[in-house]
């Protein structure tokens, strides 16, 4: 086994081994337990430190350049945040969701190439390619837990929002491990073998099954309380924390974004898909953090802003996800080597 | 009577809507307002697949224009009202008025900046570039492109390639067709041998093959794979790719017409920029590196793909840029005062329930 492969895997296993411990621990309530899962995250984050580095000295250049290596650094990113939050605030379920949805990235991960490719000539700037891609990831990394923490947020809340959250929780695991199934098919090339009417059996199959594990992980959210955090505002509070973290690396990352296009041709904005999709995600943000200044605003009292911000959150965080890839998916644009 | 008309005047409805008008200027209201339009305009924007009609039509349409311009009124406004130098404040001005300072820098380059392309071949000069309507712009100087050359990663011609998909490795290599060769796979303890070629295959009986012509109708290759004391051997083919897989699911072989060793590695081209007929400046270009003269920038924007004759060359002048940089600079210093240093400064960093939450919260216990 390769010293990467042996990172890689001992990340995933750590991230795996981390996430079942906060869930016993959620459900025993034995502090020991959480704190073995945080050494686990932590082992994880130091496994892909030195995957990162190790592929960084091995191909002589910032390992940010494609889908495979960004999932790597977005994953670590997750990690480094979710033991960050963990040891300062310890809500409930955050350091769970944030170990799945690390592992997630690295599942992702698993389905591009892993050699180390060459750079296209736009993308040979260390400089900024490696300010770009730390500032931009490290955002969305932030973003990500802040998702996860408005998510439990609101699926405490009763009544309709409760149930838009658990709709929101459902919907995101299985468009999360519906699309992992989808494309780990098209990678075994089981798509092509199988034709029409068994292809959309196998991607039904996988979203019914990503929704059986998404109804009783909600389930259990709410039966183990988690999903009723005692100490008043805390989660709420740490929406807003996370948001309030990330805000500037994502400036700054489409910052360092506009300069380095204006080194490589020409023009700091030029209306690419991606680029246009990052100024919607800030404007997103940028409403998260400026609706506390609107009390009154379409009428909504002031105690639903909590409430306000966390489907902001959620929105914002979906937004990421998009930018990150659907844009490279499903528009074309001066991005298209990102995919 | 005049008096009536005076108080009239006064009291009237339209003076009260111009200060209510103002209020509504600068106001926050009309900032998340015109955000959220801006958004679902965006997105608009980039949902139509065709991008230069997407930048006549919305982007750089009056409309949209006037729309932003509201938006930085509406900005400019609400600074104005609420700027303070103290530090609870300073910030958030300094983010705001970076955004403004960057508006008037992006007004400032679209009035008077330019930017237009031209093809240039070896040898050749010019003092027009073309922009993006393709209307000619005359430029102060002429360019001469001098050399212009295309780097590539390797220099293998080979197009077609034996395909190796390592599953366990998760990694693809490729290798060209040499009969006779073995190749290594870097990395892994694998190796591949091209035993056999043949254009146009066919089974001539049990266990013996050959072909039907020399037409490559139905090229195969047989294939040795080594694992250190492991081997296998097998037919692969072009036209059906699936055919005769062997039974190792760790390894998967393909035969494909591709290109190889094609890859970019960089293109350069040495300019030399002309005035009164004397060389004013001289550099080789590449991406990333332009030449600068006098407020213009040269870049390297493209090439010659098919016989690589001429060199693309995007040509720009934007006196905004300062400005907009130091938008930037005012923008990136506001955020991370505003979110970093500020709540060090005054003893915010730590969570705290904020009323809001705390009224929500014991309303549900």
């Amino acid at each position: 086994m390769s010293a990467t492969r042996l990172f890689f895997t001992t990340a995933e296993l750590a991230y795996l081994t981390a996430a079942l411990a906060f869930a016993v621990y959620y459900g025993s309530g034995k502090r020991a337990l959480r704190m073995v899962a945080i050494s686990l995250l932590l082992v994880a984050a130091l496994s892909q430190t030195l995957f990162v580095g190790w592929r960084w000295v091995e191909g002589g250049r910032p390992p940010f350049a494609n889908s495979f290596e960004t999932l790597i650094f977005f994953s670590l990113a997750i990690a480094v945040t979710c033991i960050v939050v963990e040891l300062l605030y310890s809500p409930k379920g955050v350091g769970a969701g944030g170990a799945l949805l690390a592992l997630l990235a690295l599942a992702y991960a698993n389905l591009f190439d892993w050699g180390i490719e060459p750079l296209m000539p736009a993308l040979q700037n260390n400089l900024w390619l490696t300010l770009h891609v730390i500032f931009c990831f490290v955002s969305y990394a932030s973003f990500a837990v802040s998702y996860v923490v408005a998510l439990i947020f609101l699926l405490k809340h009763p009544g309709t929002l409760r149930k838009v959250a658990a709709f929101v929780t459902s919907f995101s695991v299985v468009g999360l491990v519906g699309g992992l199934v989808y494309g780990f098919g098209r990678k075994m090339e089981m798509f092509s073998r199988l034709g029409g009417w068994a292809t959309a059996a196998v991607i039904a199959g996988g979203v019914v099954a990503a929704g059986l594990i998404s109804v009783p992980l909600v389930s259990i959210l709410n039966a183990r309380g988690v999903t009723r955090e005692r100490k008043g505002g805390v989660l709420s509070s740490l929406v807003s924390k996370t948001v309030a973290f990330g805000f500037p690396f994502l400036t700054l990352g489409i910052i360092t974004g506009a300069v380095w296009a204006n080194v490589a041709w020409g023009r700091y904005w030029g209306w690419d898909p991606k680029e246009t999709w990052s100024l919607i995600t800030w404007v997103v943000y940028a409403l998260f953090l400026h609706v506390r200044f609107s009390g009154g605003w379409l009428g909504m009292k002031a105690k639903s802003l909590p409430q306000l911000q966390a489907i902001l959150s959620v929105v914002g965080f979906l937004f990421v996800l998009f930018t990150y890839f659907g844009v490279n998916y499903l528009l074309s644009g001066l991005h298209t080597y990102a995919g | 009577m005049n008096d009536r008309k005076l108080t009239d005047i006064r009291n009237t409805p339209r003076l009260l809507s111009a200060r209510g008008a103002l209020k509504a200027l600068r106001s926050v209201r009309l900032a998340l307002t015109l955000l959220v339009v801006m958004a679902a305009i965006l997105i608009v924007g980039t949902v139509i697949r065709n991008q230069s009609k997407a930048q006549r039509y919305i982007y750089h349409h009056w409309w949209f224009i006037s729309l932003l311009s509201l938006l930085c009124l509406n900005l400019f406004l609400c600074v104005a009202s609420r700027w303070s130098l103290k530090l609870r404040k300073l910030g958030s001005t300094s983010t705001h008025a970076g955004v403004l300072v960057l508006a008037v820098g992006v007004g400032i380059g679209a009035i008077w900046g330019e930017s237009g392309y031209v093809q240039l071949h070896v040898g050749r000069a010019t003092g027009t570039c073309y922009d993006d309507k393709g209307r000619p712009i005359t430029l102060p100087f002429e360019v001469r492109l001098d050399d212009f050359k295309v780097e590539r990663y390797a220099a293998s011609t080979a197009r077609e390639a034996l395909v190796v998909h390592l599953m366990k490795e998760r990694m693809t290599r490729a290798f060209p067709i040499a009969v006779g060769k073995q190749f290594e796979v870097p990395g892994t303890p694998y190796r591949v041998a091209i035993l056999r070629y043949e254009p146009d295959f066919v089974i001539l009986g049990k266990g013996t093959y050959g072909s039907r012509s020399r037409s490559p109708n139905n090229p195969a290759i047989q294939v040795r794979v080594v694992n250190g004391s492991q081997n296998h051997t097998q037919w692969v083919f072009q036209k059906f790719p699936g055919m005769h897989q062997s039974g190792n699911s760790e390894i998967r072989l393909d035969y494909k017409r591709m290109e190889l060793g094609g890859r970019i590695k960089d293109y350069k081209s040495r300019l030399q920029v002309i005035q009164g007929g004397k060389v004013v400046a001289s550099k080789t270009i590449e991406v990333n590196k332009p030449l600068k003269y006098r407020g213009y920038a040269i870049y390297q924007s493209s090439y010659d793909r098919f016989r690589e004759a001429w060199s693309g060359l995007e040509i720009a002048k934007d006196p905004g840029v300062q400005l907009v940089y130091l938008g930037f600079l005012f923008i990136s210093g506001g955020v991370l005062f505003s979110f970093y240093v500020r709540p060090i400064l005054t003893g915010k960093g730590r969570v705290q329930p904020s009323r809001l939450a705390v009224n929500v919260e014991t309303k549900e216990e």
